[in-house]
């Protein structure tokens, strides 16, 4: 079986944010919410201009925080690693979203004080089935799958790759299997530094950063 | 290097404070009463003239019943049973689910197995909601060993100040048992939360816990929910001949019950809302 991974090369990230872009219309993200976050960091204060960005989203934990917590088995694992949530068992109790160290999950909602405001237009127009359960990346699931029963290889064929990586100008982001010691992600692992967030919490994330160049600039 | 800065969680709010503080109270008056009663206290004149039974599933599905207000499909709660062996919240709701109906027919048909089913899922209930909030990962302030412990004290202390109001109020003959049980639950509670605030693991956790630390939240939770009932009931034990003959002894009563709810409210108020700072996301090169 698979485990389903990204490696990103923070060395080629430019922070065009066209990933995010692109995770929003294709996944029909619910308005207001995200699946994908890019942080920007100033390096050294901003003297130099120099900048890094950090792209992010569900990391995918082998032991994730939030599956513990589930009161409704709506957040599951499958056997390839991917982390995904059972939208029609999901009652929106907010426990995944504060046990979650990468803040990588929301809940839109109809009113509030969040940042997740979204309007009565929206909730009709776009996704009403989604507002007051929670949401996340899934790693383009569904097309993952539809590549995978057309003989398709994910991190590979365009078609079966999270559309995240597949348009990524940049060529920061890989995606593929990290039991396959052949794939590019296994081989981007070994031939560089890489690290995982918040790596001492224990989670085990299967998103991975190539931070090579990335510890030159920071001790400078 | 830090990459996301610590910032407050908006996940949970006013309902959840209301759940956390009528749950810990409910539970706290039902195990603090059954105390009383088991001890035979001549304060309590059968448990029928001491509402505890009544009162505290009643206090506890409110607090279910309000917090239904945040989750967003509140309709599929059913399905909050489905991992009763992993999450603190399926085990929170069964327990409710056990504790406000047992508690409810013990009042109408009182039977001790009733009762000692009521006691245990009050155990449950008070316990399980220190963790559900210790399990909060991503919250620094939360995610401490301590917190539990602090849930379990503050919902006694809370359930101790319902404990005076019911036997002044009731005008029961008030004794040391009530009173002594009271001043314990609230010193054992100042202890735990003295602790909790004078912990020092990093950062995140100082400024979350900083506001806690603030001479307002200090005079209301520390001065007027623990210290007050601390100098009103400590007299009445010291000198309990001066103390049971005083006209005062009601007034003293009623006021440190209420200065321990308001400790009680503000204490959780004070975890859910103010230190409930997420981690900073930080990445090691």
């Amino acid at each position: 079986m698979a485990h389903w991974a990204m490696v990103i090369d923070l060395r080629k990230c430019i922070g065009c944010g066209i990933c995010n872009e692109v995770c929003e219309k294709i996944n029909n993200v619910p308005p207001g919410t995200t699946w994908r976050r890019l942080v920007q960091r100033e390096i050294d204060g901003g003297q130099n201009g120099e900048r890094i960005f950090l792209p992010m989203s569900c990391m995918h934990c082998v032991k994730p925080s939030c599956l513990e917590v589930c009161p409704t088995r709506a957040t599951y694992r499958r056997a390839d690693g991917i982390v995904d949530i059972n939208y029609n068992l999901c009652v929106g109790c907010g426990s995944c979203v504060l046990a979650c160290p990468y803040r990588a999950r929301s809940i839109p909602i109809q009113d509030g004080p969040s940042e997740t405001v979204v309007t009565e237009q929206d909730i009709t127009v776009e996704s009403p089935d989604r507002i007051g359960i929670c949401t996340k990346c899934n790693f383009c699931l569904p097309r993952l799958e539809a590549g995978l029963s057309q003989d398709l290889r994910p991190g590979v064929d365009p078609e079966a790759t999270p559309q995240c990586v597949r348009f990524c100008i940049a060529d920061a982001l890989h995606f593929g299997d990290l039991d396959d010691s052949d794939s590019a992600v296994s081989e981007l692992i070994r031939m560089h530094t890489t690290v995982r967030l918040q790596e001492e919490l224990g989670t085990e994330a299967s998103v991975y950063y190539i931070v090579d160049d990335i510890s030159f600039l920071t001790r400078r | 290097m830090e990459l996301v800065p610590a910032e407050k969680q908006k996940v949970w709010r006013w309902p959840a404070v209301t759940n956390f503080t009528l749950g810990g109270a409910a539970t706290g008056l039902y195990l603090l009463g059954s105390l009383i009663v088991s001890l035979k206290s001549s304060a309590i004149d059968g448990s029928g003239h001491f509402p505890f039974k009544l009162l505290a599933p009643l206090l506890s599905a409110a607090g279910f019943l309000v917090l239904a207000i945040e989750a967003g499909r509140p309709l599929r709660g059913y399905r909050l049973f489905r991992h009763i062996n992993g999450s603190w919240i399926s085990l929170e709701i069964l327990a409710g689910a056990i504790f406000i109906p047992t508690a409810l027919l013990d009042w109408l048909f009182p039977h001790p197995l009733a009762w000692i089913l009521g006691v245990v899922a009050a155990m449950a209930l008070i316990i399980s909601q220190g963790f559900i909030v210790y399990c909060a990962r991503a919250v620094r302030a939360w995610n401490v060993a301590l917190i539990p412990v602090l849930f379990v004290t503050s919902g006694l202390a809370t359930g101790g100040g319902l404990v005076l109001l019911l036997v002044a109020l009731g005008e029961l003959n008030i004794t040391h048992v009530a009173v002594m049980i009271g001043l314990v639950c609230t010193v054992m509670n100042l202890g735990v939360w003295l602790v909790y605030l004078r912990r020092s693991l990093d950062g995140t956790f100082r400024e979350s816990i900083r506001a806690l630390g603030r001479p307002s939240a200090l005079i209301l939770i520390v001065g007027v929910g623990h210290l007050l009932p601390v100098l009103l009931l400590s007299p009445i034990l010291l000198r309990p001949e001066v103390a049971m003959a005083s006209e005062f002894l009601h007034p003293a009563v009623v006021l440190a019950g209420l200065a321990m709810v308001t400790g009680g409210v503000s204490q959780k108020a004070g975890i859910i809302l103010k230190a409930s700072h997420y981690r900073e996301i930080m990445i090691e090169c």
